[in-house]
Order: structure tokens, then C-alpha cells, then sequence
């Protein structure tokens, strides 16, 4: 496939190498080149070429969490500065008012003195939420376009897949019809030959028998040698027809099995890609569903209403948990599905180089590594069934 | 006597010699036959083959449109915002 020779890393990508000699270049972002780097290697490794785009938005999807984190950090300072503010504003209101009432000029001058103070703080403050705000507007609108551009490449692509996708499938569908006519053929024609062979056989005894009584008729070498040759060399032609009619029909069988696999195996690259766009859009517009009603996510963990699946876990017990968890399963499941331990560091990435993971994520994880390594559904589907089961807190 | 013993022998050749042609008509017979199923059989596979290959042809320029579409999805992300370092 195109794709497969294609590598994102290049021609202005993310983390592209090109791109990390910028003179100002920030650490904190040249560490995040690098990482990219790395993660783009290894996912690379897999040969799962096919899947770049699919890297590529689930990438953004982190830079996209990361901005949001980043606004949300932005408006806690703005909204802490703003109260603060509003304190100074409250306590220069009251020296205002004792200002007003009292005569006391040594008082007076004490509360004057106090006053300008706070009123220099006050503006260093409103400096400060200015340019805290600044910082917040311009994240959002960092926000805004990394989601724009992230969700403008999946509507490109679904709407790709919504129109293209079905009829691959059905042609699919079609040429495995077409396919299984053809094993009807290959097997009636096996029926056929076996009972032409079996004749062969029975010619074949009769030209022993002649060739005796040829013999026996005192018939010399040569002509004896003419006739049974000729008798010989049309049986060979028959035998060697139905040989070469086998082997043609195997090796179209085989043909067009090898086509229809690579159909197939295009197609579910196309399926995968088309189901894990279309859960991020359902996610987005669920999150909006929850924006739309109150819900916010925020509000929720700040009353404590962390749902299982949101709260973290350290991410070593997470895994010593898993593998003790698939321990009864099959060895082809637990080959599939069992967490090594150096893989613990490819989990710590995932997690932004934190130690502890929600176990939405560590789903997240393993589901995208299973994809990764095998793109096998009937795994991914033993992984939600386990997964129901799976409690790390037991 | 050695009339007798000649007619004999010859009255054996005639015998088996019709034995002969009677097997290489069978072989004849059976030689049709072959070529008769065979020449179906091609047939029906070369219609069977002719349709997976268009059902192929469709597939690979539907493919074609899907990673098409791929790269330009793609493009949109590498040139986008977050791919500067910004972040």
C-alpha cells in the first residue's frame, strides 16, 4: 500500500528531524521531538505502515489533551488572580471609607501610605490577570484549531469511508461467492478425474493382458513394441491432461484466495481506521452532549464523583494485576495480551511520563498496541470481554 | 496339421488386434472426454477469474480514492498547528 512506504517523520511531520535546529528552540519542546521521534520508531517497527494516519490523529489526540490541560491550568491562575483582585479591591474600598470618617491626620497618613501599596499590588495583578488572560486565549484558540484541523481530517476521512468502504466490502462479498463456485468446481472435477484415473487403470491392465497375448502369438519385438506404444502414449497424454487441469485449478484457486486475503486485508486496514475516527467524533460529540447539559467534567471530580475508570492506578500494580488477571486464559490469548515488563516504559510514554494510569486509559493502551502488533479483532473483542471483569483494586 | 496350427495363430492375431482397436477407442473415447471437461471447466473459471478481477479493478480504484483521501488527511496534520514545536 502507498502508505506503507511513507514515513510522517519526514517532510514536516511531527518531531520531524528537520525541524529540531531552531535556534530558540524551547527543551520542553525538543524533548517532545524527540519523543515523537521515538514513538513514530517503534510504531513503525511493527510494520503496520498502514496505520500512519491513524498514529497521526492519535497523536493529536495527546497534543489535544495537552492543550486542554494547559487551558484548564491557565483559568485556575486567571480565576485565583481575579479573586485576589477582588480582595485588594475590598480592603482599598474599607481604608476608602475609614479615610472618610476619620480626621486623625497621623491615621491618615498611615492609611494613605497603605492604600498606594495596595494599590500598586492591585495593579501588578490586573497586569498579571492581562497577561495570564492573553495566555488563555491564545491556548483556546490553539485549542480550537488543533481540533478544528483534527476533526476536519477525520470528517475527510469518514466521509471517504462512508462512501467508498461499502461497496469494497461488497465486492468482497461478491468475489468469496465467486470463490466458493469455483471450490464447487474444483470438487466435482476431482470426482471426474478420479473416476477417469480409475479407467486409466483398468486400460492399463488391458494393455498387460494384450501385451501377453501378443507375446504369446508369437508376435516379434518390434511390431509388438509399435502397437502397445501408441496405446501407451495416449493414455500418458490423458494422464498428463488431467494433471495439468488439477494444477491449473489449484493454482487459480490459489490466485484468487491471494486476491481476495489482500481484498480483505486492505479493507480491514479501512474498517479499523474508519471505527477508531468515527469513537474520537462520537467522544466529541458526547463531550459536547455533557458540555450541553452541565456536566462538566471538572465539576464532577471536584465533588469526588470520580468514576472507576477515571481514577488512577499506579501503573506497575496495574500490570502485575493484568497479568495475574489473564493468567487462566488460553497461551494464544495470553501471548496476545500479557504485559512484559519492558514494556512498562512504551505505558509510562502513553501516560505522559507519569507513573500512575486510569484504567480507561490502560484499556486505551493495550487496545492500541493489540491493534499495532496484530490488528486482530477477535483479540480486541477477548480484551473487552476481560476487561468487564477486571477490577485492580481486588 | 500345420495348416491348422497356422489358422490358429492367425485366428489369435485377429483376435487381439481387435482387442487393440477396441482399447485405443476407449482410450479415443476416454481422451474426449477429458479435453471436453476440461475445455468447461476453463471456461466457467476464466468467467469466475474474469469477474474476481473486476471486482479487483473496482476495489483498487476505490482504494486508490480512500488513500488519496488518506494523504490529504495526512497533509492537513503536518502542516497544521502543533506540528511547530509549538506545544
Amino acid at each position: 500500500m502507498e502508505t506503507e512506504d511513507k514515513n510522517p517523520v519526514e517532510g514536516g511531520g511531527f518531531g520531524s528531524p528537520e525541524q529540531t535546529g531552531s535556534e530558540d528552540a524551547d527543551p520542553e519542546a525538543e524533548k517532545d521531538k524527540k519523543n515523537d521521534v521515538e514513538e513514530y520508531s517503534s510504531f513503525y517497527k511493527t510494520e503496520v505502515g498502514e496505520l500512519t494516519l491513524q498514529w497521526k490523529i492519535g497523536h493529536r489526540e495527546k497534543k489535544v489533551n495537552k492543550i486542554e490541560n494547559n487551558v484548564s491550568k491557565e483559568e485556575i491562575r486567571v480565576d485565583s488572580i481575579a479573586k485576589s483582585i477582588e480582595s485588594l479591591e475590598k480592603s482599598i474600598e474599607k481604608i476608602e471609607s475609614i479615610l472618610s470618617d476619620n480626621d486623625d491626620e497621623s491615621l491618615r497618613d498611615s492609611l494613605e501610605e497603605g492604600k498606594v501599596n495596595l494599590e500598586k499590588e492591585l495593579d501588578g495583578l490586573k497586569e498579571r490577570k492581562e497577561k495570564s488572560q492573553e495566555k488563555l486565549e491564545k491556548e483556546k484558540e490553539k485549542l480550537e484549531e488543533a481540533l478544528d484541523n483534527r476533526n476536519e481530517a477525520i470528517d475527510i476521512m469518514l466521509d471517504v469511508y462512508n462512501e467508498k468502504l461499502k461497496p469494497i466490502e461488497e465486492e468482497i462479498v461478491q468475489s468469496k461467492a465467486r470463490e466458493e463456485e469455483l471450490k464447487v468446481i474444483a470438487s466435482d472435477m476431482k470426482v471426474k478425474h478420479d473416476r477417469q484415473r480409475e479407467i486409466l487403470k483398468s486400460f492399463r491392465k488391458e494393455q498387460r493382458d494384450l501385451e501377453k497375448s501378443l507375446k504369446l502369438a508369437g508376435v516379434n519385438f518390434l511390431k509388438r513394441r509399435s502397437i502397445l506404444s501408441k496405446i501407451r502414449s495416449s493414455q500418458e497424454e490423458i494422464a498428463d491432461k488431467i494433471k495439468e487441469d488439477e494444477e491449473s485449478i489449484k493454482s487459480k484457486q490459489r490466485d484468487i484466495r491471494d486476491k481476495i486475503r489482500d481484498a480483505e486485508k486492505r479493507a480491514s486496514v479501512y474498517q479499523k481506521e474508519k471505527k477508531y475516527f468515527q469513537s474520537i467524533r462520537d467522544g466529541e460529540s458526547s463531550k459536547t452532549d455533557k458540555e450541553e447539559s452541565g456536566a462538566d467534567p471538572k465539576e464532577k471530580k471536584e465533588t469526588g464523583e470520580t468514576s472507576e475508570k477515571e481514577k488512577p492506578f499506579l501503573i506497575n500494580d496495574l500490570v502485575k494485576k493484568w497479568n495475574k488477571h489473564i493468567e487462566e486464559r488460553s497461551e494464544e490469548e495470553k501471548t496476545h495480551l500479557m504485559i512484559e515488563e519492558d514494556i512498562i516504559p512504551d505505558i509510562e510514554k502513553f501516560a505522559d511520563g507519569e507513573k500512575e494510569l486510569t484504567l480507561k486509559d490502560f484499556k486505551e493502551f493495550i487496545s492500541k498496541r493489540i491493534s499495532m502488533d496484530h490488528g486482530n479483532k477477535e483479540i480486541l473483542d477477548v480484551l473487552e470481554e476481560i476487561f468487564k471483569t477486571f477490577d485492580p483494586e481486588n | 496339421m500345420e495348416n491348422k496350427e497356422e489358422d490358429k495363430k492367425e485366428y489369435g492375431i485377429k483376435d487381439i488386434e481387435e482387442k487393440v482397436d477396441r482399447l485405443m477407442k476407449d482410450i479415443e473415447d476416454l481422451k474426449k472426454e477429458v479435453e471436453n471437461d476440461s475445455e468447461e471447466t476453463k471456461e466457467v473459471i476464466r468467467s469466475i477469474s474474469e469477474d474476481i478481477d473486476v471486482s479487483m479493478g473496482k476495489i483498487e480504484t476505490l482504494s486508490s480514492e480512500i488513500e488519496a483521501a488518506r494523504e490529504k488527511a495526512s497533509k492537513l496534520l503536518d502542516s497544521s498547528l502543533g506540528d511547530d514545536g509549538e506545544e
